[in-house]
């Protein structure tokens, strides 16, 4: 009996609401008494009733308005059926009695509105976790991107459980990574990288709660599309927390969900990683053909030559032969220049890019084209403007030289027999600007659209590529940093223009 | 006047052949090795006048046989490598090569290395009699008694670096001086760090100073990635004299 006070009493002292109440509801009851007792009004008690339920509400449960003071009135009426002389026929005198179910009824009161108070909180509560269970499916299924769908499986779990997590994976080599932790700083020693292991392995839960690896303070739960593991989800549980059914539940479905986008965005990136390595191949294949094409041409007149010079040696005159001579030199060295074109493509593309730019003098690189074209075109004539004072430039110098051949030769071959071509070098703002110029036939517009593509030709005329040239070429530039650019000038003729960044000045 | 011997080092049977016909054809006598250790061989039994080196041999780095060779060997090198290969170059230039000539190459533009290369040897060989005391191509004339450059004989004025620069090249007509060696002979051991830099602009401004158009110069005459080279009497009544601005 007195261990039940004494518990009751403690109840009732630890709320702020309950102590209120207490107070209030034997205020209410001595004063009702003490009324009673002097003016022997039943009516007046009911009144007073009310009176302190507004009081105790507004002090206390303010939501819980109605609620309190029907409570109260209620036991105000209550007391008054049991003391109105005229309803009962033996109304109830005896006082402390009277004030013993008066406090009784209260607590009863008390405690069923404090109950109630409390299911609403808690219920309020679940439904913000039904809420957020809810958006965390939602979110998983319109997830993208694998670190996405980890990071909202890992932020769930610290949202609706307030537990750290782990999301285990297996990266490309096949080892167990951790894909994702929440918090970021969360140490994971190497036994929960085991446990993952077996987990991975058996498709099974295992850790926490559970055989095998009970030791880990982690609950490692398999994400399963089938029977394959897609991951291990591991929740981090302190020292006597415990798990219930209803968490197993919801985190069960959690990981259904988890599962399938994570199944979902593997077929998705496995998809997307076909259709680039199909175009990757398609290009390539392009290229291939491009190219064959290009260097069959020549071989095929070097061939040509060397058959008729072996074949009718001594049938042909000199002059015919000194010709084929020529001939076979000139393709041959067209087979060179394709060469070093190709070489260049590794130089700039590619993991093992070995473009390695050193400040060069400007006019020595033009130069070194001007050599090259005396040899190469001996009847053109190249006019070369570079600025008075020695401009520095930082650049491969070989691929610039090359991509300055290949315009000044597709100035000879596609200008329809132009021989004049100039070569200019200016400065503005912080590029140097090359341009290569010819007088001859120009551009077509078809040309002018698909002149940095590598074109596949359907046509079987023996002059050489134009397009990969102007490929490769911009792709050097491009590897600089520059731009490159071909129209036609506005008298006649082609003029291609590009441009290299300059540091700061000598 | 006896012929002079070249030894050419070329693992590629086809273009081994053709340099043997075209150095026989022009009056000399080849002695051929397909292997570095071949040749090391062959230039000790026969002491040749010019060896020209394949940089790619099969059995030893073609670098190893210029170093093991230019132990005892002091006759001029030539090596033969492609043509993207400049660091490969100007190593084995800075290694004791004397010259380079690009794969594919031109026949007279190696019958020139090779003339150019003789004639420096010959004249380290007499040089012990009386230094030079001048050189003289087209209308360039390099002073060295008085430490003057004329052109058309009128003196251009160089800065002494500029001079120094000139005269070096001046006195190795028709060969190439890499960029280090230029700049170790000119400034010393006290070239400052951006030396390069600074050795291309005093070049530029050597140019601009001799040259009628500093695009198209006919004296001195930059191989892009390894040095520079001062042209001589042969290599100034070429094609180049077509271009002009």
């Amino acid at each position: 009996m007195f261990a039940w006070l004494r518990g009751m009493t403690k109840w009732i002292l630890m709320n702020r609401n309950r102590r209120i109440v207490t107070i209030i509801a034997f205020l209410n009851v001595l004063l009702g008494y003490l009324v009673f007792a002097l003016f022997h009004e039943p009516r007046l008690i009911i009144l007073m009733a009310l009176v302190s339920a507004y009081a105790v509400s507004s002090l206390t449960m303010e939501r819980y308005l109605t609620l309190g003071a029907s409570c109260i009135a209620a036991l105000q009426v209550l007391l008054f059926l049991l003391l109105e002389p005229a309803l009962v026929a033996a109304p109830l005198t005896n006082a402390p009695l009277l004030l013993l179910i008066t406090a009784a009824l209260t607590l009863l009161m008390m405690s069923m509105i404090t109950n109630i108070q409390q299911q609403e909180y808690f219920s309020t509560i679940e439904s913000d976790r039904q809420l957020l269970y809810k958006a965390t499916i939602n979110a998983l299924l319109s997830a993208r991107g694998l670190p996405s769908i980890y990071s909202t499986v890992l932020s769930a779990v610290s949202e609706l459980y307030g537990r750290s997590s782990v999301l285990f994976s297996r990266n490309a080599e096949g080892k167990i990574v951790s894909a994702c932790r929440m918090p970021e700083g969360l140490i994971i020693y190497d036994s929960e990288f085991a446990a993952a292991e077996a987990v991975f392995a058996s498709g099974e839960p295992a850790g926490r709660f559970l055989v095998p690896c009970s030791f880990s303070p982690f609950l490692h739960i398999p994400l399963k599309s089938g029977d394959t593991v897609l991951a291990v989800l591991a929740v981090l549980f302190a020292d006597g927390e415990q798990i219930d059914q209803k968490m197993r539940d919801e985190i069960a479905g959690v990981i259904t969900q988890a599962a399938s986008a994570i199944e979902r965005q593997t077929l998705a990136d496995e998809q997307q990683t076909v259709l680039i390595e199909t175009e990757r191949e398609r290009m390539r294949a392009d290229f291939l053909r491009a190219i064959s094409h290009d260097i069959r041409s020549p071989l095929t007149g070097i061939m040509s030559a060397c058959s008729t010079l072996l074949q009718s040696r001594e049938r042909i005159n000199p002059a015919v032969r000194e010709n084929l001579l020529v001939n076979i030199h000139e393709e041959a060295e067209w087979l060179c220049h394709m060469v070093e074109n190709l070489l260049s493509v590794t130089r700039v593309s590619g993991p093992m890019s070995a473009l390695k730019k050193t400040p060069e003098i400007v006019e020595e690189v033009i130069g070194e084209v001007v050599a090259r074209c005396a040899k190469r075109f001996p009847d053109v004539h190249l006019h070369v403007s570079t600025p008075e004072e020695p401009l520095l430039v930082q650049m491969d110098a070989t691929l610039i030289i090359q991509v300055l051949m290949n315009l000044v030769e597709n100035a000879v071959k596609y200008s329809g027999g132009c021989d004049y071509i100039e070569l200019t070098v200016t400065t503005r703002e912080h590029s140097a600007v090359f341009t290569v110029r010819d007088y001859g036939v120009g551009l077509s517009p078809e040309m002018i659209d698909s002149l940095f593509i590598p074109i596949n030709r359907t046509d079987t005329e023996s002059s050489h590529g134009l397009g990969i040239g102007l490929s490769i070429c911009r792709s050097v530039i491009r590897a600089h940093g520059g731009q490159i650019t071909g129209a036609n000038s506005p008298d006649k003729g082609a003029i291609f223009t590009f441009t290299l960044p300059m540091e700061e000045t000598l | 006047m006896k012929k002079r011997t070249i030894l050419v080092v070329e693992d590629d049977g086809y273009i081994a052949d053709v340099l043997k016909s075209l150095l026989e054809a022009n009056d000399y006598r080849v002695l051929s090795a397909t292997s570095g250790k071949g040749a090391l061989q062959l230039a000790a039994s026969h002491v040749p006048d010019v060896v020209l080196l394949d940089l790619g041999l099969p059995d030893i780095d073609g670098t190893h046989v210029l170093t093991s060779l230019r132990e005892w060997y002091e006759g001029p090198v030539i090596i033969v490598s492609a043509r993207n290969q400049e660091k490969e170059k100007v190593q084995a230039l800075d290694m004791g090569a004397d010259d380079y000539i690009n794969k594919p190459f031109s026949a007279s533009e190696l019958l020139a290395r090779i003339r150019v290369a003789l004639r420096q040897a010959d004249k380290i060989a007499a040089s012990s009699a009386s230094p030079e005391m001048s050189y003289t191509v087209g209308d360039l004339t390099v002073d060295f008694q008085n430490s003057r450059v004329y052109i058309a004989r009128e003196e251009v004025h160089l800065t002494r670096l500029e001079y120094r620069i000139v005269e070096l090249l001046a006195r190795t007509p028709g060969k190439v001086l890499t960029h280090d060696y230029i700049i170790s002979s000119v400034w010393g051991p006290y070239a400052p760090s951006n030396n390069n830099l600074i050795l291309r602009v005093n070049i530029a401004n050597i140019r601009r100073k001799i040259e009628k158009n500093h695009n198209t110069p006919r004296y001195i005459l930059a191989e892009i990635g390894v040095g520079y080279r001062m042209a001589d009497a042969e290599s100034l009544s070429g094609p180049k004299e077509k271009m002009d601005s």
